[in-house]
């Protein structure tokens, strides 16, 4: 596209008087004209290419148009076109107009970030949604498949309020937000953003269709299968045991975790998180739930036996000694017995 | 770098075989599968009528708010590409360690992924050699569509790199070295006020040498990073980027890596740590990039060198 440009804007520029037919001039004259402008629009060129080139556009867009009514939902898609750059961290601030605009929720199913630094959150009084995530080792570029997008951080579910607002429009706009590249440095990516307007209207709407919904409900899938692991730093938490772990849901996203240690009851938490029993003498589970309520439970086996455990196995294994010990003598003594008879 | 994507359709309607022999013409080819796609949109299931998977793995059990009775269509992708010779691969899947897999002596790998449901996944592929050198993780997005086999080739994996010294005088020789695909072109990049670019080829083995005079260098710090091109012409993303100083100066204190519980790998635990040090470090090891803060630069860093 660029080069494109800049073959008009030569072409256009060598039909002007300046160095293009200028009958006055000689031929030799037009000749290094037009070698001067070629070098400096070669120039021109590289500057303008490189300082675009480590790019990222964010943008949002509800793949719907016309007016949105009173009570229906709208669905704002936040995409990211990294502009065939690597990158891999991303942290957004998105305005939206909170007279008209009620978040419903964050569909993050589709999401191309797999790990959150700040999950999604809104302040519905401020009328701002803010988020970071990133991915690992880096989005470079959708490889296109033949379903869905591949450029999709999520979607935010909105429902169109407010009374008396008329025909109005609401504007949908990214404040502070940053994209940075999987470069090791973490270097920011020169970031342009896109923002949408949505036609309003206050008809209501008599049954207003509900896809969020509808989506949820048909979801039977629970999230992907995964892993916890336990670890300890010196400078982490005091030095105490904490365990981290993670996982998608593809069709509905994460809704929260829950955990169980030994004997005590489940309890919503969040990844990293701090062991009550540091010990280590409890098993653990943890609860992975989508928005549609499925679950997958993963077990993490007690890595140690606890003492009053190890007290009962040797006071069993004791008692099975002496069992043992009995038996040997009784038959010992039947045995003395029939010799003896 | 171009990948190829193509399907392998796994209809009722088709026989598994013809689609295999399809994929693999136009994967000779080198030109997408886009009648066999076209095919692909007739199935008459939608994404949320998939059987749930079979756990793996960790042993996870999955409970579905109802059942559906469905033909159990795998929905699987294929990995293609290039290590090094008879490498150990390790694959990641949405950043989560998944398998390993190891290449032949020709340094080619074919993995096979099962068990997915259809979305949106980022796989991640990294390599050591045998000289316990990891590469850098090849990563890339796609949308996974449901019942048919979705594979990737062209996947080169970056070179290993390693310097003889880290410290030098102006006019000594520095030795980079590292693994490749057998017989690849290595580009060698010198980062100096003015890039320097040399070439070698790797051996029929995958290992790589190449003698740098330092006398075309400034004193200073610089660092050297590698990327390779194989027989058809693809080529990989950049190695890690190595530090050296050349005279007097002094290496940075800062090294911008992320292993921060040092326990060789860059995964949730360290993430954990940086999340919980956020804003001022209370551990500076989580500050990565030592500007005595712990923000989205570091997260970046730590995603950067991501293991799983």
């Amino acid at each position: 596209m660029l080069f494109i440009f800049f073959q008009k804007f030569f072409i256009s520029l060598q039909s002007t008087p300046f160095c293009g037919i200028r009958p006055e001039k000689t031929e030799g004259v037009n000749f290094w004209c037009k070698i001067f402008l070629s070098l400096s629009l070669f120039f021109a060129l590289f500057i303008f290419d490189f300082s675009f080139s480590q790019a990222a556009i964010l943008s949002l867009d509800s793949g719907k148009q016309g007016v949105f009514h009173q009570g229906e939902y709208l669905t704002v898609g936040v995409q990211l076109d990294s502009e065939k750059e690597c990158v891999n961290a991303i942290e957004a601030l998105i305005n939206f107009p909170a007279n008209v605009l009620e978040v419903v929720d964050f569909d993050q199913s589709s999401s191309i970030i797999s790990l959150w630094a700040q999950s999604f959150r809104f302040d519905q009084a401020a009328g701002h949604v803010t988020f970071s995530g990133g991915i690992p080792n880096g989005y470079c570029g959708e490889i296109k498949g033949v379903s869905g997008q591949g450029n999709l951080i999520g979607k935010i579910i909105f429902k169109v309020i407010g009374q008396n607002i008329g025909i109005s429009s609401a504007r949908l706009s990214f404040g502070v937000s940053q994209v940075l590249l999987n470069d090791g440095l973490g270097t920011p990516a020169k970031l342009t953003t896109k923002e949408a307007f949505f036609s309003l209207s206050n008809d209501p709407v008599a049954s207003p269709l509900n896809p969020w919904q509808q989506k949820m409900e048909r979801d039977k899938i629970p999230p992907e299968d995964f892993k916890i692991e336990i670890a300890r730093d010196s400078a982490t938490f005091d030095n105490q045991y904490f365990i981290v772990f993670s996982t998608v849901d593809k069709q509905t996203g994460i809704d929260y975790y829950e955990i169980k240690e030994g004997l005590w009851g489940w309890k919503k938490v969040t990844s990293p998180y701090v062991l009550k029993n540091q010990s280590l003498t409890s098993s653990i589970q943890v609860r992975a739930v989508d928005k549609a309520g499925n679950e997958r439970v993963v077990n993490l086996v007690a890595t140690r036996v606890s003492i009053l455990r190890q007290i009962i196995l040797v006071f069993v294994l004791i008692l099975v000694g002496i069992l043992l010990l009995l038996i040997i003598l009784n038959k010992l003594r039947k045995k003395r017995k029939e010799i003896n008879v | 770098m171009e990948l190829l994507l193509s399907y392998v359709g796994e209809l009722w309607i088709f026989e598994q075989w013809s689609f295999r022999w399809l994929a693999s013409i136009a994967d000779y080819f080198g030109v997408g599968f886009s009648a066999i796609v076209n095919v692909v949109a007739v199935v008459p299931l939608t994404e949320f009528n998939q059987p749930i998977p079979s756990p793996s793995g960790g042993g996870g059990i999955g409970i579905g708010r109802g059942a559906a009775i469905l033909p159990d269509i795998p929905t699987r992708v294929m990995l293609k590409g290039k290590a090094y010779p008879d490498s150990q691969l390790t694959v990641l899947k949405d950043g989560q360690k998944l398998l390993t897999a190891q290449s032949d002596s020709q340094a080619n790998f074919e993995i096979t992924i099962s068990s997915l449901v259809s979305g949106v996944y980022t796989f991640g592929v990294w390599g050591e050699d045998k000289q316990k050198r990891r590469s850098l993780t090849f990563s890339f997005t796609t949308n996974v569509p449901y019942g048919i086999t979705t594979a990737i080739s062209g996947i080169i994996l970056p070179p290993t790199i390693d310097l003889s010294k880290n410290s030098l005088q102006r006019g000594e020789v520095l030795n980079l070295l590292g693994y490749s695909a057998p017989q690849s072109e290595v580009a060698v990049h010198i980062n100096s006020p003015i890039e320097i670019i040399k070439k070698t080829q790797a051996a029929v083995d995958g290992t790589w040498f190449y003698n740098f005079n330092t006398n075309v260098l400034s004193d200073g710090l610089h660092s050297a990073k590698v990327k390779s091109t194989v027989a058809d012409g693809s080529d990989s993303i950049f190695s890690q980027s190595m530090s050296f100083s050349v005279g007097q100066a002094e290496l940075p204190a800062c090294l911008n890596k992320a292993d921060i519980n040092k326990d060789k790998r860059v995964n949730l635990i360290d993430l954990s740590i940086l999340l919980y040090n956020w804003g001022l470090p209370k551990n500076t090891a989580a500050d990565l990039n030592c500007d005595n803060r712990i923000n989205l630069k570091d997260f970046s860093i730590l995603l950067y060198w991501w293991t799983g």
